[in-house]
């Protein structure tokens, strides 16, 4: 079965190339712009994975991440932060939130399938 | 007593005591100054001679006495030749006895008394008044003294009161503590900054302020502001007997560095947005093999993202030339109505959720300005309502003309803006969002400008809000325009 990852930036471009990087690996793949979009999809569709970003409208990315492992429906899903935050306390604040990864944009495709493959357990074909 | 001891008034009541004891008709106490005798205090002579005499020492009748320190006792006419100069008088005098008044060796002054008609003194007067001169002596010295002290005193008065006053109308605080850190002194600044901490009791004031000191923590919040602490000993003839503490209101400063650092987080964030679409983009076009069409689409995204970086730069650099004031206005005679107007439909495209309303009557004033400027402030008003009403809404423009100048207002109904804070919405930095946030994506860059640009044209820029309900932002520009001369 195929593995549903939830796609969260207010960029729309970001979305695209997020996108574009994980779409030949057989993810089913959903999208929001914004917290409070991300928080309704992952209840509704249990996403595998979330790859969230920080500074977004209305909520921060931390919120999100915050109630995201809060929820027993989402405690267990995996969240990779990638933020222009890069900062050492900015980390360290995501950690803190509960992510399982925080890379920084401007980032690399491929670095961020691996760990999309790592964190789903796949073997990378 | 203490007005008798002023020296004149001394020498007066002794003089008139010498008089009656002496049964004499006219004297004077005549003093040294710089090489001068004058007189100090008379009875019984004319006023025109009293204001005119002024012997020189060794010269005269007094002048001999003074010079030699010797008391002397004339009758009659005088003729010695050891008294080279003497005042014509029209007088006669029939006895005269002269003593000078020493004070620790040196002569300071000369005691002189007569006799007119036909009585004379007696031998033994002379040295009575030696004595009278030597207890005239005591007095004088003690009345110099009493003088001296008192100017002194109003001289240290006089300094006290410009201390005080400077020590309370500093901006700092000070506070001055002994080594048993009780406060010597504390000026109203200190009290004021001090009080959200200690309300008004001086002991836990010095208590608070010496335990900070110690710990090494110069730096605090009072709650009200952000203080640092400046100590210095206080050295009282060369012993540290305590020390001077400087409280410094750091409060502006670290607003300041708040939002310079936010401002950095910002651009870098702005920046970065556009930068990693390319680079991602471009990393799985060189990994990866695409058809045309999305290679083209790729590519296009790329260059979208490339424009936005460069206009982000441009903006910034725009504002770095304005403040430095190194800017050349284009101006160009226009219909600033129209340049208004024009701005109105790209917004309008992009922001549906948005109605923009320009209020009728909406004047055609022909200004003298910088158009690509002006539009870009005109622009940057509007995007600065959009960016702040996020959940949509009327954006009104209205012009009005007024004899000097002209007033265009941008009023939204967005989330307004704390009464605090709207005096630093024009500076640069600024953002009145300063969560992770982005609901309002702004880079606290496009309200500086406005200023800026309305700065260069001789304008000015205010705003004023209800939070919860709106904001609206002023824009005025002189009818003269002669921007910058």
């Amino acid at each position: 079965m195929s593995k549903t990852i939830l796609l969260v930036d207010d960029e729309p471009h970001v979305l695209e190339v997020l996108r574009v990087t994980l779409e030949d690996l057989g993810f089913r793949l959903l999208e929001a712009q914004d917290g409070p979009g991300a928080l309704a999809m992952a209840k509704s569709e249990s996403p595998d994975l979330v790859v969230l970003d920080v500074m977004l409208p209305s909520m921060s990315g931390l919120e999100v991440c915050r109630a995201l492992k809060q929820s027993t429906d989402t405690v267990g899903t995996p969240v990779i932060m990638l933020t222009a935050r890069s900062g050492e306390e900015d980390a360290q604040a995501g950690y803190e939130a509960g992510a399982d990864r925080y890379l920084t944009k401007p980032f690399s495709p491929l670095t961020l399938l691996t760990e999309v493959v790592k964190l789903l357990n796949m073997e990378l074909a | 007593m203490n007005s008798a001891l002023e020296v004149h008034d001394v020498l007066q009541t002794m003089l008139d005591m010498v008089l009656e004891i002496f049964q004499a008709d006219a004297g004077s106490v005549m003093l040294e100054r710089d090489g001068f005798l004058t007189i100090n205090v008379s009875r019984g002579l004319d006023p025109e001679i009293v204001e005119k005499t002024r012997q020189k020492l060794g010269t005269g009748i007094a002048g001999w006495v003074a010079a030699t320190g010797e008391a002397l006792h004339l009758d009659g006419k005088v003729e010695d030749p050891r008294f080279d100069m003497v005042v014509e008088r029209g007088d006669s005098i029939a006895s005269s006895l002269s003593v000078p008044i020493s004070i620790e060796g040196s002569v300071a002054g000369v005691l002189m008394i007569r006799r007119v008609g036909e009585r004379r003194f007696d031998p033994g007067d002379l040295a009575f008044l030696v004595s009278v001169g030597d207890l005239a002596a005591v007095a004088l010295q003690k009345a110099r003294l009493f003088q001296a002290e008192r100017r002194q005193r109003r001289l240290l008065e006089l300094g006290n009161q410009k201390l005080t006053a400077t020590f309370s109308s500093m901006a700092d605080g000070v506070v001055v503590l002994d080594q048993s850190h009780q406060v010597l002194s504390c000026n109203v600044v200190a009290r004021r900054f001090m009080k959200p901490i200690c309300s008004d009791s001086y002991e836990q004031l010095g208590a608070t302020l010496a335990q900070m000191v110690e710990r090494g923590q110069l730096e605090f919040n009072s709650g009200e502001r952000v203080l640092k602490i400046v100590p210095t000993p206080l050295v009282v003839e060369g012993e540290e007997s305590g020390s001077v503490l400087l409280l410094r209101d750091e409060t502006a400063s670290r607003e300041l560095d708040r939002m310079k650092s936010e401002f950095l987080s910002m651009i870098s964030h702005e920046l970065k947005t556009p930068i990693t679409t390319i680079s991602a983009f471009l990393e799985l076009l060189l990994h990866r093999e695409f058809p045309r069409e999305r290679l083209t689409h790729f590519l296009g995204i790329c260059a979208d993202e490339s424009r936005r970086l460069q206009s982000l730069i441009d903006q910034l650099l725009n504002l770095t030339r304005l403040e430095a004031g190194r800017f050349v206005l284009e101006e160009q005679d226009l219909d600033f109505g129209k340049l208004v107007k024009d701005c109105i439909p790209a917004f309008a495209e992009t922001n549906p959720d948005h109605e923009f309303l320009v209020q009728e009557p909406f004047p055609s004033p022909i200004l003298r300005v910088d158009p690509t400027l002006i539009s870009q402030a005109v622009t940057n008003l509007l995007s600065n309502a959009v960016k702040y009403s996020p959940g949509g809404g009327k954006v009104a423009l209205s012009l009005k003309e007024l004899p000097e100048a002209v007033v265009l207002s941008v009023k939204d109904e967005g989330v307004g803006i704390e009464a605090e804070k709207l005096a630093l919405v024009f500076e640069k930095f600024f953002r009145a969002d300063n969560s992770l946030t982005r609901a309002t994506g702004g880079t606290g860059l496009g309200l500086a400008n406005v200023k800026h640009i309305a700065l260069a044209h001789g304008g000015s820029v205010w705003a004023e809000s209800t939070p919860g309900s709106g904001s609206t932002f002023f824009l005025e520009l002189p009818k003269q325009v002669g921007g910058k001369p």
